[in-house]
């Protein structure tokens, strides 16, 4: 008896791990990576605003102190620029570095170079900035642990779409060097050749911009035989066909208004004019707004989110904003009219 | 036996119809309405993680003219809000006792709307002189006695909404209507309007350009 309660035993431990492992496998899998992926976000974002944070009130502390130190040591971030002038990926690191002041910290080889040449352009500048502070301020070891600083580095190695936050965190903490961040993005905006194509394609797509009633109907109709797709739209036809009452009433009062006499504002008092005026300007506002753009050759979402917003890993905002075009982030086609929010 | 063999089949069924996941009500999965003749199903957008990504989304539109609203567009007619709105489709406007009005320019209208609504801009009303107010009313059921006046008695029950509490088209257009007696009994104002409806998910609906 024994024997065989053994054995049920053995045999339910096997079916369960088989359940387990088929769990993982069918249901789970898709999940998990993504949950993962954020909760190592968020982790690693929680540990760098600490850090950050331990490291900017040690600085305010620390500024009257240590200037004489400071003088000696303004050689070596200098010689970090340069080598961050060369080698692109590394002025992420630096600026990380910098905000944690934990200056001299060697620059090690990060992983390999994916990112586009627009952040690193202006992390270049942002990191500028940060040794102007850092002479003006001075740096302190003393402050911030090097644990932190390993943590950091480990994390910004997982963080292949986050250094360009932190270059923003650390823009804003240089309010009182506006005038000259302001100076560093109009020539940020020069050397950012991509973004000068957006404007000439901007151009290109006037038209979509001013058919955007239409861009938005052809949408629609490419889910023709879908009747409701995510935004909840039904599309439905108007023909004088439709014999119902209702139809026939709607008929009946797009023929007793014409377009001229919504227009014509003749013997209107003088408020209710603008009113409409206002109204109209409105429109005029919604659709400068939402930008079109249309897929071409070569292009992929990543390509367009970086275009549009400079880094690649936006490609999720521009899949979330057209659920209706897109069923898959990885298939788009020549033609397609992407709507790109702002 | 084969009534046995039904039974699994008629469950089915039922668990079919729980299956909506966001109901409008507890009890109310969805609602049907006409629009241009064609049946529509109005339900809620079923994706739980789905949120409003462009117009409706907006927080601050310059004031004047997209000012808040006050409660009541006129002290005399009721507002009414999404329920009251699925209740009036299935007792007015299938029956062709209601219309609802979608007081906003056509390029609203033309762009999305709520199902079963029909555009009558606000200036249309506003500017109306009596003799097209008359056309207008006579399409929404007014009646001319002998005499020359007006019976309403027939006149069909109206909502009039527009973009929504910051949006004072409904208000021009109501005041359009009272100019010439429309019975404010006969009025309701769906003051949240297309973003209060937009904002629960909502189905609604595209129109097609008019062939002429």
């Amino acid at each position: 008896m024994l024997d065989k309660d053994q054995y049920n035993q053995d045999e339910y431990n096997d079916y369960y791990k088989q359940e387990i492992r088929g769990a993982e496998t069918s249901g789970i899998e898709e999940e998990e990576p993504s949950k993962k992926g954020k909760i190592l976000a968020i982790l690693s974002l929680i540990i760098l605003a600490i850090a950050g944070y331990f490291g900017y009130s040690s600085m305010n502390n620390s500024t009257t102190d240590e200037t004489l130190v400071v003088k000696k040591e303004i050689e070596k971030p200098a010689q970090t620029v340069q080598t961050v002038e060369e080698e692109p990926k590394k002025v992420e690191k630096s600026v990380v570095v910098a905000e944690k002041e934990v200056v001299k910290k060697p620059l090690e080889s990060v992983q390999s170079v994916t990112e586009e040449k627009t952040t690193t352009s202006k992390d270049n500048k942002v990191a500028e900035v940060e040794k102007n502070r850092e002479k003006a301020v001075g740096t302190n070891e003393k402050m911030s642990p090097e644990e932190i600083a390993k943590v950091v580095q480990m994390v910004m190695s997982k963080m292949n779409n986050k250094p360009k936050e932190v270059a923003i965190n650390s823009t804003e903490k240089e309010e009182s060097k506006s005038s000259v961040d302001t100076e560093l993005m109009s020539e940020l905006s020069k050397i950012n050749t991509d973004s000068i194509d957006e404007e000439n394609e901007n151009k290109k797509l006037e038209d979509a911009l001013n058919n955007i009633d239409d861009a938005t109907k052809d949408s629609n109709i490419k889910n023709d035989n879908k009747t409701v797709d995510t935004y909840n739209k039904v599309k439905v036809s108007q023909n004088s066909s439709n014999n119902d009452e209702l139809s026939k009433l709607s008929s009946q009062i797009s023929n007793l208004i014409s377009d001229k006499e919504i227009d014509s504002q003749g013997e209107k008092p003088k408020d209710e004019k603008i009113y409409t005026e206002s109204l109209k300007g409105e429109v005029v506002t919604r659709k400068n707004e939402m930008r079109i753009i249309v897929v071409r050759k070569g292009d992929t979402l990543g390509k367009i989110a970086k275009r549009a917003y400079g880094n690649i890993m936006e490609y999720k905002k521009i899949y979330k904003a057209n659920p209706d075009i897109l069923k898959r982030p990885d298939r788009i086609y020549i033609g397609q009219k992407l709507r790109i929010p702002k | 036996m084969k009534k046995l063999l039904i039974l699994p089949f008629l469950a089915s069924l039922v668990y079919a119809e729980d299956n909506t996941l966001v109901k409008i009500t507890d009890t109310i999965p969805y609602a049907y309405t006409i629009d241009s003749g064609k049946k529509v199903k109005i339900e809620r957008i079923q994706d739980t993680s789905n949120r409003l990504t462009d117009d409706y989304t907006k927080t601050s539109r310059p004031c004047p003219p997209f000012c808040i609203q006050p409660t009541k567009v006129h002290p005399d007619i009721k507002n009414i809000e999404e329920l009251e709105i699925l209740q009036f489709m299935k007792d007015k406007v299938t029956t062709n006792k209601g219309v609802i009005i979608d007081a906003r320019l056509k390029s609203w209208f033309e762009l999305e709307t709520i199902p079963s609504a029909i555009n009558i801009p606000f200036p249309v009303m506003l500017d109306a002189d009596k003799k097209k107010a008359e056309m207008i009313f006579k399409i929404l059921g007014m009646r001319v006695e002998a005499d020359g006046t007006w019976n309403f008695d027939n006149a069909k029950e109206l909502v009039v909404f527009c973009n929504g509490v910051w949006c004072g088209q409904s208000a021009h257009f109501v005041k359009g209507l009272l100019k010439y007696n429309y019975p404010t009994s006969k009025v309701r104002y769906y003051r949240s309007g297309f973003q209060g409806w937009k904002l629960l998910g909502l189905t609604t609906v595209v129109h097609k350009e008019i062939k002429k």
